[in-house]
């Protein structure tokens, strides 16, 4: 069983604060629905714990199975069991999703994982997700569509079987037969395996097919209201502003908040983890 | 298709089989010559390897309607000076990757001459620079109907050195020659001495010619992204490194020459040192 404690977590992009003290604990087999108005913070927080190097801890404390998250890199995180969906995925040229996930895999691992293993792996994979068998021999993201990018995280997601999964954003891109696809792995993949779920999402629908433990809304950096399923169908019918009145917070308009982070810089992967004033 | 392998040294000229893989090991020492000729209405892939020191004059003359793959790995950690000289006659037609992954300090100057109407060339270059590379590739067109594609992807490690000059020269009476270069190079150090230079000279009308260059560092999304995997830093590079490099194989045929060319990368790479 798994643990991960987010306990007032502060993050800063290039001095501007967008997480102002978020507490979170998800377990095995919950799923956490985090949902909110564009430029609230949702993406941050999933990339603050990943450990991308232009979000800068402030204050607070992550821990995974009782140890601390934010003193360890990227990869180490990764391999701790922590898996991030992206939003926007990167394309590595050169590299096939084969050779990169065996990499990822062997990674993992104190011996590298048999050939015919691999295969027989990534075949079921790409057969549950319904994707080209030509997958495995394409270049990372390279000329994918939106889609197949968002299907290619999740074939990622199900081979690395990671303890707990953040998912930022991959039911944008699917049209609503791959959405169906999409939500019926990660049901099977909570029910199967002992995996707890972050997922991000500002579109309802989604939550109609995976259905949330937990529902949490985060505003102006903030989890202003928790709850279970039921929160998403009134986000559905009533939208963000009543709760933006019950609860006396202002909802951040995308277009006034930070600039979005677009490119790590030359610099960024040398730059120290962890919370600022450790 | 069969295979003949020579192991060859000093001054050496050779015609290769029609339809068959030849393996050539090259020993250079001091001042020495190989001239390799692919005769008329031929097919077939040449594998060479150079090691040794000093100064080589590598001639390569594909003839008339005649089709060669040919890799050229220049294996050589020493000091190395080599002037290639390849010529392309009517219709005949070259695929030519280079692999320039020792730990040498070498100096190369290549000229493809397409001399007759209809010649096509086109190069593919995979370097990892571990010392120091000066390198220049100039395809010249005589005649026209040409085409000449070049395309050089260069690592170069910390501390190292390379210059690349690129050239494509369409001459006079060259009508509908194509001439056509991309060069991008990956630096891993912070204060890189690169340099490429782009060249194109244009003396006739109705051609096409194009040059691309790009000089960077590596990518760094793409790292994290491959970090959020479970790689470390160091394989990521070394993973983002093969991607640059291993396309190269695309410009081979012969599945034997790809399987062997991916070995000796990966297998360079791999020793590397790229953090």
């Amino acid at each position: 069983m798994s643990q991960l404690k987010i306990e007032n977590l502060h993050v800063e992009i290039e001095g501007k604060e967008i997480l102002r003290g978020v507490s979170l604990e998800v377990n095995s087999h919950e799923i956490h629905a985090i949902m909110g108005p564009n430029g609230n913070g949702k993406s941050t927080l999933l990339s603050a714990i990943m450990g991308h190097p232009k979000y800068e801890i402030t204050q607070g404390t992550v821990t995974f199975d009782g140890e601390d998250l934010l003193s360890k890199g990227v990869d180490e995180r990764a391999r701790a069991g922590l898996f991030l969906g992206m939003q926007y995925p990167q394309e590595v040229s050169g590299v096939t999703n084969s050779d990169f996930l065996k990499a990822a895999l062997n990674s993992r691992r104190e011996t590298p994982i048999p050939l015919f293993s691999f295969i027989r792996l990534m075949e079921k994979a790409i057969g549950e997700l319904q994707m080209k068998s030509d997958m495995a021999h394409r270049y990372v993201n390279d000329g994918f569509s939106g889609g197949e990018k968002k299907r290619n995280e999740i074939l990622q997601m199900m081979l690395l079987q990671p303890k707990i999964a953040m998912l930022d954003e991959i039911d944008s891109g699917l049209d609503v037969d791959a959405l169906k696809v999409v939500a019926n792995v990660v049901n099977d993949m909570v029910a199967k395996s002992d995996v707890g779920m972050m997922i991000v999402s500002h579109y309802e629908r989604f939550f109609h097919l995976i259905i949330p433990t937990h529902t949490h809304i985060l505003i102006d950096g903030r989890i202003v209201m928790s709850s279970d399923a039921s929160l998403v169908n009134r986000i559905d019918t009533e939208g963000y502003d009543w709760i933006a009145k019950e609860t006396g917070v202002n909802i951040i308009k995308e277009d006034t908040v930070r600039p979005v982070v677009g490119s790590i810089g030359a610099c960024a992967a040398n730059e120290p983890r962890g919370p600022k004033n450790a | 298709m069969r295979e003949v392998t020579l192991n060859l040294t000093s001054h050496q000229s050779l015609t290769v089989a029609n339809d068959a893989l030849t393996s050539i090991n090259y020993m250079v020492e001091g001042d020495s010559n190989l001239t390799i000729i692919a005769p008329k209405r031929t097919k077939g892939s040449i594998f060479l390897t150079i090691n040794g020191n000093g100064n080589l004059n590598l001639r390569v003359s594909i003839e008339s309607d005649s089709n060669w793959s040919m890799l050229i790995m220049n294996q050589s950690d020493l000091q190395l000076n080599i002037n290639e000289s390849f010529s392309l006659q009517r219709y005949a037609s070259l695929q030519l990757a280079i692999g320039e992954l020792s730990l040498g300090t070498h100096v190369k100057n290549s000229v493809y001459h397409l001399l007759e109407e209809g010649a096509v060339l086109n190069v593919r270059g995979a370097s990892l620079i571990q010392s120091k590379l000066t390198a220049s590739y100039s395809a010249l067109h005589y005649k026209g109907n040409t085409s000449a594609q070049i395309d050089n992807y260069s690592i170069v490690l910390k501390g190292c050195e390379y210059t690349l000059d690129i050239i494509g020269n369409i001459h006079k009476a060259a009508k509908g020659a194509k001439t056509h270069q991309i060069s991008r190079v990956m630096n891993f150090d912070e204060k890189p001495k690169t340099s490429v230079n782009p060249k194109l000279i244009i003396d006739e009308n109705d051609v096409e010619a194009s040059h691309a260059a790009s000089v960077g560092q590596p990518d760094l999304n793409q790292v994290y992204y491959l970090q959020s995997r479970g790689l470390s830093r160091s394989e990521s590079l070394k993973l983002i490194t093969l991607g640059y490099l291993l396309p190269i194989i695309e410009v081979i045929d012969d599945e034997n020459i790809k399987e062997r060319l991916s070995l000796e990368i990966t297998k360079k790479v791999s020793e590397s040192c790229l953090m």
